[in-house]
């Protein structure tokens, strides 16, 4: 049970951070996002299949395919929307989900497939401590996610790009006098999280199944970024924590489809007590 | 050209209230009525039974427009809606009350809820109403998956529950023939509704608050419940086609009501023009015939039926997809936008001014 | 309209010969292609120099820094006429890391510092610059503002109105800049408060030959600093001319400094004429 909330939060963290980044930096939300997370799965496993591509060289390639494709999300849709309302660009992100969610289907015709068996990736059991036992490509994820979260904290509050992008995401008009190409910011902050949502994307296609329903996975790290503070880096963790933990424990006691939709449920409960989250900043939130 | 209108010359109160202003309109709107009412006299049972559904997808799309369009807010919540519309009148309906009634019931049900899940988010500024209707879908998606298959008769966890015929008193809405003219007259009902809500101090209201919450609240209005307001009109709206679409259907079953059909009316209310009654028409006649469209398309590839089957439905999800950023990119005016543009040019013609066919 | 570079009355001498480190001419902006803010401003920074622009509320004082600077692509606003030149370069089109790097820096009127990082992040957020003259780092901004080393961590939301004014103008130092544009440098701040950073302006000026472009609403408090100033009104440069002339202009003095003379004050008419006088005129 333990190793199952380690390795689900897991993936809601590398989920999760790459909504908050963008929302930090544009105030977008991505409702591309998911399926990014969902379409990598079915690319990793047609280059493996088709070019018989060592499983786990898939997981570098994702990471470099995220970031291209995050460079040209930014550069062909969003950019274009500067100086439209967040709404307008919020509703590209919705209809940029729906045709990358297409495609998928045209081109996998929605096949739901099982990569880890499939490819009999080596997935042996490991006990950490007594009573926790992970396989191997569960500890990948986990250690995965750690290694983004403590690269990206490290980032963000070190290095001169981590705080151009935090000064940009407060004033993106201060930024660009004091000389900050504000393009490049924006464009690296859609770089990262789609950098991380394809490698989770595809490492999770190994470990669990491969199906178009992955986009509501990937949707429920939108509800993890929400519980954690739509703007907190720091709320991530513990938010992916909690929420993987009452799923986990739904489906056990409840049934596996009240388990999907708990995290939503969680969602409304927060906009309903504490909007801003568990780490959120209030002052972010301005009540009408 | 001498009866289209030229340019602003209304003089009076009442020529400003007046929805069709020019003796040409009207006779051209009364035309087209005409046409329309000859529809099922001429045409099969299959086309009307697409005109109805597209009826039903106006009223849809006008509900949401009401809310994206005129007060700003965007909800992935509209198939939630629209399932509450159906689950409710079936429930409803099982209890053994009439059309009439359920109907009535239903879209007091969906304005309801719409208080419920729209407080929240809708004391907050920016995106957070879109996060409520995400989960607010999830949990109605599971709910009513979890009332369809809890009933006893295994078949209807299969074919969806089945609703009766509607009894209107005076006629039973056995055919699609019937239902035609009684959804037309809804739709002109909706219509009405919306178009002289929109020219009130409501619809004033939202568009303030859609362009500018600060500056709406300075001249006073109530942002919070304006947008509040135009949640719920636009829920029990939805929830009242949604009791429409079950019947005309003739049962509701979960898995129609997915998280893509809410992206698909928000497609309509985008491609046919954001802020206008006219762009739910044009959206959701857009929208609608696109899947005949694409098969169309299949047709004259000479793609076999087989593949046809297989592709149709990504392939228009892949088409709504490409189409709406399309137009959020280069017409953001939807449809309308550029149907305005075509009348300013000929109203205008021959001393068109640039700046001049740019007017609203 | 001559520029007098020799007579300026505290800066080195420069020759009056010398190219205009920026020269703007004929500046026309339009706000979302509607509203005109700026009809034809021509102005003038000589190498070394401070010059100040005043002038009242919506007179184009913010709107012509601004183009200098860079207008943002989603701002809708536009360059529609004339040349901005700075070291002989056309920077009219260019974005505004790249008009940074080259050598302006401009402090905006409100948002001038970023609230929510500390002091040392708003620091390190700015770009360096890539000059030959040396790089200025946040080790040297610290010994020139001292009252910032001691604030090095605090969230700079919680800055006084000085301090602020003080690191903004510390942020600019970092790209190495060559003029720096600050927009209603003394608006709110205590007079105290004001002489230090004029005293700060000058010293940035002779220790590292700054040159400064300076907005004020005050036109005493600019005439202050600067050697030379022009007036804008309604989006035109009405007049212009150093210290001397201007303190010894009647108009300006009783329009901007507010000094009556005679005893006897002009009525409204006499300034109605006055405006109509300029118009043709000027």
């Amino acid at each position: 049970m333990i190793a199952a909330i380690l390795s689900l939060s897991a993936i809601y963290v590398m989920l999760a951070v790459g909504f908050v980044i963008v929302y930090r930096t544009s105030h977008v939300l991505n409702f591309a996002h998911g399926d990014v997370f969902m379409v990598s799965g079915y690319l990793g496993f047609a280059l493996i299949t088709t070019i018989s591509l060592p499983p786990y060289w898939a997981l570098p390639v994702s990471l470099a395919g995220g970031a291209i494709s995050g460079l040209l999300i930014y550069a062909v849709l969003m950019a274009p929307m500067a100086g439209h309302s967040i709404f307008a660009a919020v509703l590209v992100t919705i209809a940029l989900g729906m045709a990358i969610r297409g495609l998928a289907l045209v081109g996998f015709k929605g096949q739901v497939t099982y990569p880890g068996r499939i490819l009999s990736i080596e997935d042996a059991p490991y006990t950490i401590v007594p009573g926790v036992t992970l396989t191997t490509i569960e500890i990948l994820i986990v250690l995965s996610a750690i290694v983004v979260m403590v690269a990206l904290t490290l980032f963000f509050r070190y290095s001169p790009w981590g705080i151009r992008m935090r000064a940009a995401s407060q004033d993106p008009r201060l930024a660009a006098y004091r000389g900050i190409n504000i393009h490049a910011v924006f464009a690296g902050a859609w770089v990262i999280a789609s950098a991380v949502a394809m490698y989770a994307g595809t490492l999770y296609s190994f470990s669990k199944q491969l199906s178009p329903s992955l986009s509501d996975v990937a949707l429920r790290g939108l509800a993890v970024a929400l519980v954690g503070g739509m703007d907190s880096m720091k709320g991530v963790v513990p938010a992916a924590i909690a929420v993987a933990a009452i799923e986990l424990l739904v489906q056990r006691y409840g049934s596996p489809q009240m388990a999907e939709a708990i995290p939503f449920l969680i969602v409304l409960l927060v906009l309903l007590i504490r909007p801003w989250g568990l780490f959120g900043t209030k002052e972010m939130i301005d009540r009408i | 050209m001498g009866t289209r209108r030229s340019g602003y010359f209304k003089a009076d109160y009442a020529a400003d209230l007046a929805l069709l202003d020019t003796p040409f309109r009207r006779v051209l709107v009364g035309l087209l009525v005409l046409a329309v009412l000859a529809v099922p006299q001429v045409a099969g049972k299959y086309v009307v039974y697409v005109c109805n559904l597209t009826f039903i997808a106006i009223m849809g799309a006008i509900a949401l427009n009401l809310l994206t369009g005129y007060a700003g807010q965007i909800s992935l919540g509209h198939s939630a809606f629209l399932a509450v519309g159906g689950f409710v009148s079936y429930h409803f309906a099982k209890l053994g009350l009439g059309f009439v009634p359920v109907v009535v019931i239903t879209t007091a049900i969906g304005a309801l809820i719409g208080v419920v899940v729209g407080a929240p988010a809708l004391r907050l500024r920016g995106l957070y109403l879109v996060l409520g209707t995400v989960g607010f879908h999830y949990v109605v998606f599971f709910l009513v998956n979890e009332y369809q298959t809890s009933g006893d008769d295994v078949l209807m966890k299969l074919t969806g529950l089945l609703l009766p015929v509607p009894d209107l008193g005076f006629v039973k809405l056995r055919n699609e023939f019937q239902w035609y003219y009684f959804l037309l007259g809804m739709l002109a009902l909706v219509t009405c509704f919306a178009v002289n809500l929109v020219r009130t101090r409501v619809g004033r209201a939202w568009i303030a608050v859609r362009d500018r919450d600060i500056t709406a609240a300075a001249l006073g209005i109530d942002v919070g419940r304006y947008k509040l307001l135009a949640f719920v009109v636009s829920s029990a709206l939805t929830s009242m086609t949604g009791a429409l679409l079950a019947y005309v259907v003739g049962s509701v079953s979960a898995e129609y009501y997915t998280l893509t059909l809410s992206i698909t009316y928000l497609a309509m209310v985008v491609v046919g023009g954001a802020g206008s009654i006219l762009g739910s028409y044009l959206g959701a006649i857009f929208v609608s015939m696109l899947p005949y469209a694409i098969t169309w398309l299949f047709e004259s590839l000479g793609v076999s039926t087989r593949t046809q089957m297989v592709y149709l439905v990504p392939s228009q999800i892949v088409v709504f997809g490409l189409i709406m950023i399309l137009f959020l990119i280069f017409e953001p005016r939807g449809l309308v936008g550029i149907w305005q543009r075509v009348r300013a040019y000929f109203e205008l013609w021959p001393l068109r001014k640039s700046i001049l066919s740019e007017r609203k | 309209m001559t520029m007098a570079g020799t007579d300026m009355a505290g800066g080195q001498a420069v020759q009056a010969t010398a190219p205009p480190l920026l020269k703007v001419t004929n500046l026309e902006v339009v706000y979302h292609r509607a509203a005109t803010a700026v009809q034809g401003v021509s102005i003038k920074v000589d190498q070394g120099t401070i010059t100040a622009i005043v002038g009242t509320n919506g007179a184009g004082k913010t709107t012509t820094l601004a183009a200098i600077a860079g207008f943002m692509r989603a701002d809708d606003v536009h360059i529609t006429q004339g040349d901005v030149l700075f070291d002989g370069i056309q920077i009219k089109e260019l974005p505004n890391y790249r008009i940074s790097a080259l050598g302006i820096s401009l402090v905006p009127e409100r948002d001038k510092i970023f609230k929510v990082l500390s002091v040392e992040d708003n620091l390190a957020a700015c770009v360096p610059g890539r000059g030959t003259e040396g790089v200025m780092s946040r080790a040297d901004v610290y010994q020139l503002f001292p009252a910032l080393a001691s604030r090095r961590g605090t969230v700079a939301g919680y800055l006084s109105g000085g301090e602020r004014q003080m690191l903004a103008i510390a942020m600019t130092l970092l790209s190495r800049p060559k003029l720096i544009m600050i927009d209603e440098m003394s608006l709110g701040l205590a007079p105290v408060i004001v002489a230090q950073l004029q005293e700060s302006v000058r010293t940035l000026r002779r220790e590292f030959g700054i040159s400064f472009l300076i907005v004020e609403q005050n036109a005493a408090t600019a005439l202050e600093i600067a050697e030379y100033t022009y007036v804008l009104e309604n989006g035109r440069v009405v007049f212009d001319g150093t210290r001397d002339r201007l303190l010894g202009h009647d108009d300006f003095q009783e329009f901007y400094l507010g000094i009556e003379r005679g005893g006897e004050q002009k009525s409204y008419k006499d300034i109605k004429q006055y405006r109509r006088k300029r118009r043709w005129f000027g």
